[in-house]
Parts: structure tokens; C-alpha cells; sequence
């Protein structure tokens, strides 16, 4: 191995220890050391992560994955615990996500947060969940992915509540966080089940191991559990409450956390551990209907909310629904790329979003927008690629693409038919909300002043991002325009391939004429109803059905009647609380030993001494005649 | 003796003469400073010394002394944690008392009786190593002339190791009796034709009872909190790490070989002992108000967690218990040293010992009491820290023959111990009411603060980067 494969662990390391210099001595550091150690460290992660794609694509590594073993933690018997990264394609298209548009994500933040009184807090925590992150996906083993998990869950609560002084934040935090843990439970206990059948957590070796044993029902268990924990964390039905809430916080957390990287771990999961659900293939399934279910109800809610980010939030939550589709119906390298442009374009619109929030004072209400195109040409344009790439406006976006190529292989796959009909549907929802979203906020009459400009700090990644939009579907072509597969080949190292490619030309071209028609349906509709400024005023949250839509289908009502009424009422029932009777009780128990051990301790030589000759005898019987 | 026997015995060699170099240089002038550098000077010189032997193990020496890798890293350890308990005690012992030339001397003899124990193969070399251990440290213990609770302490400790050292020679004798031999190895590999008659196993019974007075296990451990508490604190820092260490080293190796048919006799004692430490030190620790009792308490607690590891057996059981011993050394010393650091400024000299004065401790005290903070977590055995790496391990080697009732009672009895641990790290970082005379600002001098620091990245360190140590045990496998 040879010096820079060497560096591996420090694309980790760097945000590591910009969030421990910051969090020990962030108090003495100036504003500006704080800006350019946070974005210093996870840029050269970034740059890092450039090489090593890089030396990938020129070099391919033995085995096609750069290892690094980096210490034994725990190595008893036969059980061991390596501290270890493994960097194989899939990793590879997470890392560079992660760093590439989080170097943009922490530059960004640097003016977005310029004004705030903990400035250094925000990016200690910024840099730290960087860390979390690049831990969870460059883990060689289960229990290292699972403390990055756990990882970035505490920064992504620690961020969402980041103005905790407002108790709105804190509880949208605190949901987040106690949401996400129900997924997290149904992880721990899959990945314990794993441990306890296979006998080892070092994910190569288990997933040989699932791939020799073939179909059983501890995998069909392992894999539904492991979805458990993909559902909380990715936001999907019916875990999906959450993430609507968290954009409490900072709009560049909710770009980086709750867009780009956090939310799709689930997606990392499954693709990881694909070869447990491929060995269930009833679980798989789910996976796909889940994903579909999922991203129509949130395209639908995304449709009647007023806030900017609640928009899109569910916009985000709808995507993964698109990426679990793609798992589901084994179209491993599309839910990649999908997840790949996603990233890209969801970012932009979160930072184009947030760089209007900070111009009008922190409005994020849709309604009171209008009629920014003029004032803010800079966002629009980017918004408005991020917003085609999002709609997938054919040719030209890379949401396009990938969009498509899950469609087409959802398509080709058993039993696809209704799953891609249901994609379809979604991409006409899709277009619909986006330009909703659009037209009321750039086009028609100004309603609100602009109070500041956007500066270079946010302008740069705007742009860059906007660029990434367009630049990164041409990646990946389908196979009528010229098949290019840049973007499969490389991810197919890593998991399986697809098996769509026998289909004919001109199904796929039909297929692409659907789903482009849906997309120019969305649009138009979205036109005549939003598009003129008479309608614009119309307040929508007074129809009973657009009132549903914006509470988000109604879950959160369904859960607060269904779970947390009957759990308050179960607690003031039981005020007195029996059960803590039991836990009184042992206390007291354990007290009363306690006190009666500490009798014992009298100070007098001659108990002591009696103590002894008495264990001495009981000694002495056990080991002579037990 | 030929040059590689030679280079083997040199660290206890050095280790005995070192009490002699500081009585001579006390004749001489009697300066606390030159004593003191002459204690850190001879005690770094065997460590070196350690080091350099480590090359050239292993060496039987008469019969009576084996010098191997398992050997020399309890003496590394034994000398280590010394080096630390005289960097830590210096203000201390100070301030406490007038004459405290001769602490450095008696400190000197019992880490070389600690060491001798850890290189014994022999009844006769390990029963010296105890008694020169315990005779210095009966001195130690109510070394401060003027305290009355130190010299009650130090009475009480020679009457009950007396009779605990009446219970090892007379074992001794009757495994001698029937084997003929003194040699360890012989009791360890005794086959199972001549346990017949019993009285190996009455023998081992018996010297297994002397060494549970040691390590204070229950019920041989009522001692142990009158001790601590009354003992100068940094002499109690001494017992409940450096004293442990020798003996642990004869345990492992003699005790927990694999397919012994003493060592099995003994399983269903040594679980029993063990199941009753952790509930009873935990216990007990639960409703003290006493820091230094809480210690003792949570000190019986750990011992009962490495008796857990032996019952493994063989290499996990070495792996166990070095791990472990490492970590509870670090963390111990870590916490005792807070309380010794504060101890000569507050209440004119009679330092903080209910946990009450601990309120706001952090506040007052950031660099202190972030030590005392690690130090307790590591204890509780929170993740990352080293304490959690040793039970880790503890409860591998426990799992390994399906010990579970054993395990459940350690699950059970460390929730125990949260509790504690837990109640006293609220109360170093709550808001103090009211301004209180503990709170002023306090410097240690920079030796104790470096063993401080030490002791605290050491405890960190382990709990995420255990290597070295792992790469340690592995050569130091004694099976």
C-alpha cells in the first residue's frame, strides 16, 4: 500500500478534529479561524476524496476497494472488533457526496450563519456529523457503521434544535431524534440477530456468509429489521413525521442532514447489505411498495404547504420514496445514481431556499413571496435548474436521468407494471409542486422587501451546485441515447447489475415519452392554477382536503389520537404509577441490603475476623466437597 | 549467575536496594526533596531495566523466581503506578506529615515485594513477596503519626492480615504435604489421581481464602473500607492498584490454566466470591457518603468483576485480566488523585471526603475536575473510556463457559454502580448555592498534574485505540 492509499483514515479525521479544535478551544478562536478551520478541514477531506476517486477510476484496487486496517479495538477468543475502512465504489459515491457538497454545505454556512451568536457551536456540530457520516459509510464493520448511525442521529437532533431557545425547535428536535430511534431499535436487534447467526459483524465476511447460506427465515427477519431501521432514518412511510419538522433547524443543516447525506443512510443500508434482501426477496418487495406508497402521499402533502422547506422536506421524503423503489425492484445502481443527482439538486434548492429566507427576514412562507425573479436573478436561475433537475425535465437535467432509469428498470422488473405506474404518477406530482413552488415565489406581484443580498460565500456553491445539475445526468445515458454507463459500471463493482438491459429500444423510448408527458402535465397544470396571479392569493389551507394535505396526511394526528393521547392518558391513569412500585420496591430492597451490608462494616476487629473464618470454611467446603 | 539471569533479576535487584540508597541518604541529611528524587530516579531505573529484560525472558532463576514477559509487565505495572502514587502523595505527605522521608522507603519495599510476587513460581518466594508488601504497607497505612483513624487502621490491617498469612502458610503446608513440591507449577498441574485424598484441594481452599483477604473479595473484604479511609489517601491509591497487581500476576498464571484440576475445584468458589463482591461492593457503595469509603466499596465491586475473568481460563483469562487491571489502575489513580490534590487546601488540611463537598467541584476546579470526571466514567465503564473496554472483555471471558447467572449479576450490580458514579459526577458539575471554601481555585504542582493528565488520556486512549495493549497481552501470554 503505498503512501496516499495510506491517507484513507483521514478524510474522517480531518472534520474530527476540526469539531474537537473547535469544541475545546472554540471559545478563543476569532470568527474567522473558526470559518476556515471548519471549512479548511472538511474541503481537504474533500479534495482527498477527489484523489482517491481519482486513483479509482485510473488504478482500480485489489478486490476493487481501498482497506485500510487501522487498530484492533476488541480481540478476544474468536470474537474481534477491528477498527477499519473499506472504500469501495459505493462508499466512493457517498464519500464524495458527503465531502464535495459539504465543503459547499459548511462555505455556505459561513455567511448564512455570519450573524449568529453561536457561530462556532454550529460548526462544531456541522463538522462532527461530517465525521459521523464519512464513519458510517467507510465502516468495515456493523458495529463502526452503527456508531456513525448513532452519530450523525445526535448531530442531526443537536442541529435541528440548534435556536433551542425557541421550545417549538427542541420538541421538533426531540421528535426527530425519538422517531428515528424506533428505526434504530429494529437496526440494533437485526444487526444483533446477524451477530448471533453468523457470529461475526465484519460486513464482507457476513454478507459472504448470507450469500453460501442462501434463503432463511433469520435473513427474511434480519432484513425486515434492518428496513426498520432504513425506514426511520430515510423518512419513509410510516416513519416519515419527522422529517417535515426538522427543518427547525438551519436551512444549510437541512440541506447537508436532512437532503443530501443523513437521510439517504437508509438508502446506504440496503444497498450495502443487499445481498440479505436479495436472499428475501418478500422483504425486497416491501421495500419497493414502501418506497412507492411513500412517494406519492409526499408528493401530495408537498403539494398544499405554504412553507418553502415543509415543500421540500416532503420533496425530499418523496425522492428516497423513489430511491426505495429502485432497491426494491433491484435496480441497485439507479437508486445510487437517483440518490447521486439527488443529492445535487436537492442541496441547491435547500441553499437557493435559503439564501431567499435570508433576504426577506427569515419569511418562508410561499405566499408572502412572489415576484422575486427580477430582484434575485442569481436564485432564480439556480432554483429554477434545481427545480427542472427536480421535476426531471427531460435531456437536459440529470434528475432526468436517473429518474428514468429507475422508471425503466422499476418497469422491467417483476411484478413492476403498478410500481411504475405509481412512479409516474409521482413524477406528474413531482412537476406539479415544483412549480407551485416556483411561480409563487418568483413570478407575480413582490410582496415582501429584500432586506440583504446574497454574498460570494453562498452565490459560489449556488452555482456550482447548478452546474452539477445539469453536468452529472450525462454520467449516465440510457441505452437509446448512446448508453453510456460511466456511472453503473463504476457502482457495479460494488453491487449487482441490472437486469433491464435485454429490454427493447422502443419500450424504453415509450417509457420516456410517459413519464416526459407526465412531467409537462405538472408543469402546465401547475401554470394555470398558480401561474396567473389571481389564483395566488387564494388561500388553499381553508379546503378540507388541502388542510389534510398540509398536516401532512393526517399522521401526525392519526399517531397523536393512536399513540401518544391513549400513552398520556395511560400516565395520568397511573399517576401513582405501579410499575415505579416495582422499581420503588427494589430500590428499597437494595437499600435495605445496603444498610444492613454497611452493619456489617461495624469497625470491630473481632467480626472481621469472623467473616473471614467464616468465608474460609465455606471456601473450604465448596472446593473439598462440592 | 550468567549475564542473562543477571539482566533478568536487575530491576529487583535495583528495587531492593532502593530502600537502602534513600535510609542512607535520610542518615545523611534528612531533605524531603532529595528523597524524593531519589525515589523517581531508582523507580525509573527499573522500569528501564524492565524494559531492557523484556528481550531476554524468559529466566528461571533457582527455582524460586520466574522473570518472563507476564512477569515483567505486572512489575511495569506495579512500578508504573508507584511512580505515579509518589508524583501524586508529594504535597500531600507534606503537608500531613513532619517526617515524610521514610514514606519514600517503605513505598520502595512493598513494589519490590509486589514485583518479587508477580516473578514468584515458588510458595516460598510468593509468601515473602506478600509479607514484605504487607509489612511495609501496615506502616504505611497509619504512617501519619498524629492521625488516630490512620493508626486504628494500621492495627487492624496486621491483625486481620496476620491471620489471613496464617491461613496461606498453613495451605501451603498441606499441598506440600501431599504433592512434595513447593513449586506452583506442580499445584497448578497436579493430576487428578493425587487429588484424591482432598487435601491438595483443602490446601488450595485455603491459600485461595489468604488471597481473597488481598484483594479484598467477600467476605474477606470488611477490612478494606476502614482501611482506605484511614490510610493517607495517596497510600490508599497504592493498595487498591500497585498491592493488587503482584497478586493478580500469581493468580493468572497458576490459577487459571486451562484443563487444571485445581483451578476447576476452585470455579464454583471463585464465581460465588465473585457474585457476592460485585453485589456487596456495589452495595455498600450505593448509600456511602464517604468519598474514600466509595472508592473501597466500588474497588471490592471491581475485584469482583476480574474474578469474573478468570473463570475463562487460559489465554482470555490473561487477556481479561491485563486489559482490565490496566484500566481500573488508571482510572483509580486517576480519581485518588483528585481527592490527594485537594486535600492539603481545604478545611486546613482534612481535604474533601463527603461527597457533598463535591458540589460544583468542576466549576471551581475545571482541570481537576474534568480528571475526576473521566476517571468516574471509566470506573462506570461508559464506552470510549477504557473501563468499558475491560468489562467488555471481563464479560467475554465470563460468556465463554456460559457463566450466565454470573454475568446477569454483573449486568445487574454495574447498574449499581451507575447509580453511584453517576450521583457523585451531577454533583462535581452542578451550580454550587452558595460560595464555599472548597471552591477555591487549586494548582497541584506539575508532577501530580502531569500523572493526572496521564492517567486520563491513558483512560481515554485505551477505550479507542486499545492496540498497543492488546499487542502487550498477547506477548505476554504466560499459557
Amino acid at each position: 500500500m503505498n503512501f496516499v492509499n495510506s491517507l484513507l483514515w483521514t478524510i474522517p479525521a480531518l472534520p474530527l478534529a476540526g469539531f474537537i479544535t473547535l469544541a475545546l478551544f472554540g471559545d478563543r478562536i476569532a470568527r474567522r479561524s473558526v470559518s476556515r478551520i471548519a471549512v479548511g478541514t472538511v474541503s481537504l477531506s474533500a479534495l482527498l476524496a477527489l484523489v482517491f476517486a481519482f486513483r479509482f477510476v485510473t488504478a482500480p484496487p485489489e478486490g476493487q476497494a481501498f482497506q485500510q486496517a487501522l487498530w484492533s479495538w476488541i480481540h478476544v477468543g474468536s470474537f474481534s472488533v477491528d477498527a477499519a475502512l473499506r472504500l469501495d465504489s459505493l462508499s466512493m459515491v457517498m464519500v464524495l457526496v458527503v465531502t464535495v457538497i459539504g465543503a459547499l454545505i459548511h462555505l455556505y454556512s459561513t455567511e448564512y450563519m455570519a450573524d449568529d451568536e453561536s457561530y462556532t457551536r454550529f460548526f462544531a456540530y456541522l463538522n462532527l456529523f461530517v465525521a459521523a457520516m464519512l464513519t458510517l459509510v467507510l465502516a468495515d464493520n456493523l458495529l463502526f457503521l452503527f456508531l456513525g448511525w448513532e452519530g450523525v442521529g445526535l448531530c442531526s437532533f443537536l442541529l435541528i434544535g440548534f435556536w433551542y431557545e425557541d421550545p417549538k425547535n427542541g420538541r421538533a428536535a426531540a421528535k426527530a431524534f425519538l422517531v428515528t430511534r424506533i428505526g434504530d431499535v429494529f437496526m440494533l436487534i437485526g444487526m444483533l440477530l446477524l451477530f448471533w447467526h453468523f457470529g461475526t459483524l465484519h460486513i464482507q465476511t457476513l454478507l459472504g456468509a448470507v450469500n453460501t447460506e442462501g434463503h432463511s427465515w433469520h435473513l427474511t427477519l434480519a432484513a425486515l429489521l434492518l428496513l426498520g431501521g432504513a425506514i426511520g432514518k430515510s423518512g419513509q412511510v410510516p416513519l416519515q413525521v419527522w422529517l417535515p419538522d426538522a427543518m427547525a433547524g438551519p436551512t444549510p443543516v437541512s440541506a447537508l442532514i436532512h437532503a443530501a447525506t443523513m437521510v439517504t443512510a437508509g438508502v446506504y443500508l440496503i444497498a450495502r447489505m443487499n445481498p440479505i434482501f436479495i436472499h428475501a426477496p418478500g422483504i425486497q418487495h416491501l421495500v419497493a411498495v414502501i418506497g412507492a406508497v411513500t412517494l406519492l402521499i409526499a408528493g401530495l402533502c408537498a403539494l398544499a404547504q405554504r412553507d418553502i422547506k415543509r415543500v421540500l422536506a416532503y420533496s425530499t421524503v418523496s425522492q428516497i420514496g423513489y430511491m426505495f423503489l429502485a432497491l426494491g425492484a433491484g435496480a441497485w445502481s439507479a437508486a445510487m445514481f437517483h440518490f447521486f443527482t439527488h443529492a445535487i439538486f436537492k442541496a441547491l434548492l435547500f441553499m437557493a431556499a435559503g439564501a431567499i429566507i435570508v433576504a426577506l427576514h427569515h419569511e418562508q412562507d410561499m405566499f408572502k413571496m412572489g415576484g422575486l425573479r427580477r430582484r434575485m436573478p442569481l436564485v432564480f436561475w439556480t432554483y429554477l435548474i434545481g427545480s427542472l433537475s427536480l421535476a426531471a425535465l427531460p435531456l437536459v437535467t440529470a434528475g432526468f436521468y436517473s429518474k428514468d432509469k429507475i422508471l425503466f428498470e422499476v418497469f422491467t422488473s417483476e411484478h413492476g407494471k403498478l410500481l411504475w405506474a405509481v412512479g409516474v404518477a409521482g413524477a406528474f406530482i413531482t412537476a406539479l409542486y415544483t412549480f407551485r413552488m416556483n411561480f409563487l415565489v418568483f413570478f407575480g406581484t413582490q410582496k415582501s422587501e429584500i432586506h440583504k443580498g446574497t454574498g460570494l460565500a453562498m452565490a459560489l456553491p449556488l452555482m456550482l451546485l447548478a452546474a452539477g445539475a445539469t453536468v452529472v445526468g450525462f454520467f449516465e445515458l440510457p441505452a437509446v441515447f448512446g448508453h453510456f454507463t460511466l456511472f453503473s459500471s463504476f457502482i457495479e463493482h460494488t453491487l449487482p447489475g441490472t437486469h433491464g438491459d435485454h429490454a427493447s429500444h422502443s419500450l424504453e423510448l415509450m417509457l420516456m415519452a410517459v413519464s416526459t408527458a407526465a412531467v409537462f402535465a405538472g408543469i402546465a397544470v401547475a401554470y394555470f392554477i398558480w401561474g396567473s396571479a389571481a389564483k395566488k392569493s387564494s388561500d388553499v389551507t381553508k379546503r378540507p382536503l388541502s388542510r389534510l394535505l398540509a398536516s401532512g396526511m393526517g399522521f401526525d394526528w392519526l399517531y397523536e389520537r393512536a399513540i401518544v393521547s391513549p400513552y398520556s392518558a395511560g400516565a395520568r391513569a397511573n399517576a401513582a404509577d405501579a410499575v415505579n412500585a416495582l422499581y420503588t420496591a427494589l430500590v428499597s430492597g437494595i437499600e435495605a441490603i445496603a444498610f444492613s451490608l454497611a452493619r456489617t462494616q461495624s469497625g470491630r476487629l473481632r467480626w472481621y475476623m469472623a467473616a473471614i473464618a467464616f468465608g474460609a470454611v465455606v471456601g473450604i467446603l465448596l472446593v473439598v466437597y462440592a | 549467575m550468567n549475564s542473562a539471569q543477571f539482566t533478568a533479576l536487575a530491576p529487583l535487584m535495583v528495587l531492593t536496594v532502593a530502600p537502602i540508597v534513600v535510609m542512607l541518604l535520610i542518615a545523611v541529611r534528612r531533605r524531603h526533596r532529595v528523597c524524593l528524587w531519589a525515589t523517581l530516579g531508582l523507580l525509573a531505573l527499573t522500569l528501564a531495566l524492565i524494559v531492557r529484560g523484556s528481550g531476554k525472558a524468559p529466566v528461571a532463576i533457582t527455582g524460586l523466581l520466574l522473570i518472563d514477559n507476564f512477569a515483567l509487565f505486572y512489575m511495569a505495572l506495579t512500578v508504573s503506578i508507584t511512580i505515579g502514587v509518589v508524583l501524586l502523595g508529594l504535597r500531600y505527605m507534606a503537608h500531613e506529615e513532619s517526617q515524610p522521608e521514610e514514606y519514600y522507603i517503605l513505598l520502595l519495599i512493598a513494589a519490590g515485594g509486589a514485583c518479587a510476587m508477580a516473578a514468584s513460581s515458588h510458595f516460598a518466594s510468593f509468601y515473602l513477596g506478600l509479607e514484605i508488601l504487607s509489612v511495609a504497607q501496615y506502616t504505611l497505612v497509619s504512617y501519619v503519626r498524629r492521625d488516630r483513624r490512620g493508626t486504628e487502621a494500621g492495627l487492624k490491617y496486621v491483625i486481620l492480615a496476620a491471620a489471613s498469612a496464617a491461613f496461606l502458610l498453613f495451605g501451603m503446608a498441606l499441598v506440600y504435604a501431599e504433592l512434595g513440591t513447593m513449586q506452583f507449577d506442580a499445584l497448578a498441574h497436579a493430576p487428578a489421581e493425587q487429588l484424591q485424598n482432598k487435601v491438595v484441594l483443602l490446601g488450595a481452599a485455603m491459600m485461595f481464602a489468604a488471597i481473597g483477604f488481598k484483594l479484598s473479595i467477600v467476605p474477606f473484604h470488611l477490612w478494606t473500607a476502614d482501611v482506605y479511609q484511614g490510610a493517607p489517601t495517596p497510600v490508599t491509591a497504592f493498595i487498591a492498584t500497585a498491592a493488587k497487581a503482584g497478586v493478580f500476576a500469581v493468580l493468572v498464571r497458576y490459577f487459571a490454566v486451562e484443563n487444571s484440576y485445581v483451578a476447576h475445584s476452585l470455579h464454583l468458589f471463585v464465581a460465588i466470591t465473585a457474585a457476592a463482591s460485585m453485589l456487596a461492593g456495589n452495595a455498600l457503595a450505593l448509600v456511602q457518603q464517604n468519598v474514600k469509603r466509595l472508592l473501597a466499596y466500588s474497588s471490592i465491586a471491581h475485584m469482583g468483576y476480574l474474578s469474573v475473568a478468570f473463570l475463562a481460563g487460559g489465554q482470555m483469562a490473561n487477556d481479561a485480566v491485563a486489559v482490565y487491571l490496566a484500566a481500573y489502575a488508571a482510572a483509580t489513580l486517576g480519581a485518588f488523585g483528585v481527592i490527594i490534590a485537594v486535600a492539603p487546601h481545604i478545611h486546613g488540611g482534612e481535604g474533601m471526603e463527603r461527597i457533598e463537598d463535591y458540589r460544583g467541584f468542576f466549576w471551581a476546579q475545571p482541570f481537576l475536575g474534568t480528571i475526576f470526571i473521566i476517571s468516574l466514567l471509566s470506573l462506570m465503564g461508559i464506552p470510549l473510556t477504557a473501563g468499558f473496554l475491560g468489562k467488555v472483555y471481563v464479560v467475554i471471558a465470563g460468556a465463554k463457559d456460559a457463566h450466565w447467572i454470573v454475568l446477569g449479576i454483573l449486568a445487574l450490580s454495574s447498574v449499581m454502580g451507575v447509580v453511584y458514579y453517576l450521583r457523585l459526577i451531577l454533583l462535581v458539575v452542578s451550580r454550587p448555592a452558595v460560595e464555599r471554601p472548597s471552591l477555591v481555585p487549586i494548582n497541584p504542582p506539575l508532577g501530580a498534574k502531569s500523572v493526572l493528565f496521564l492517567a486520563s488520556v491513558v483512560t481515554l486512549l485505551l477505550g479507542v485505540y486499545p492496540a498497543p495493549l492488546l499487542a502487550i497481552t498477547r506477548a505476554i501470554n504466560p499459557f
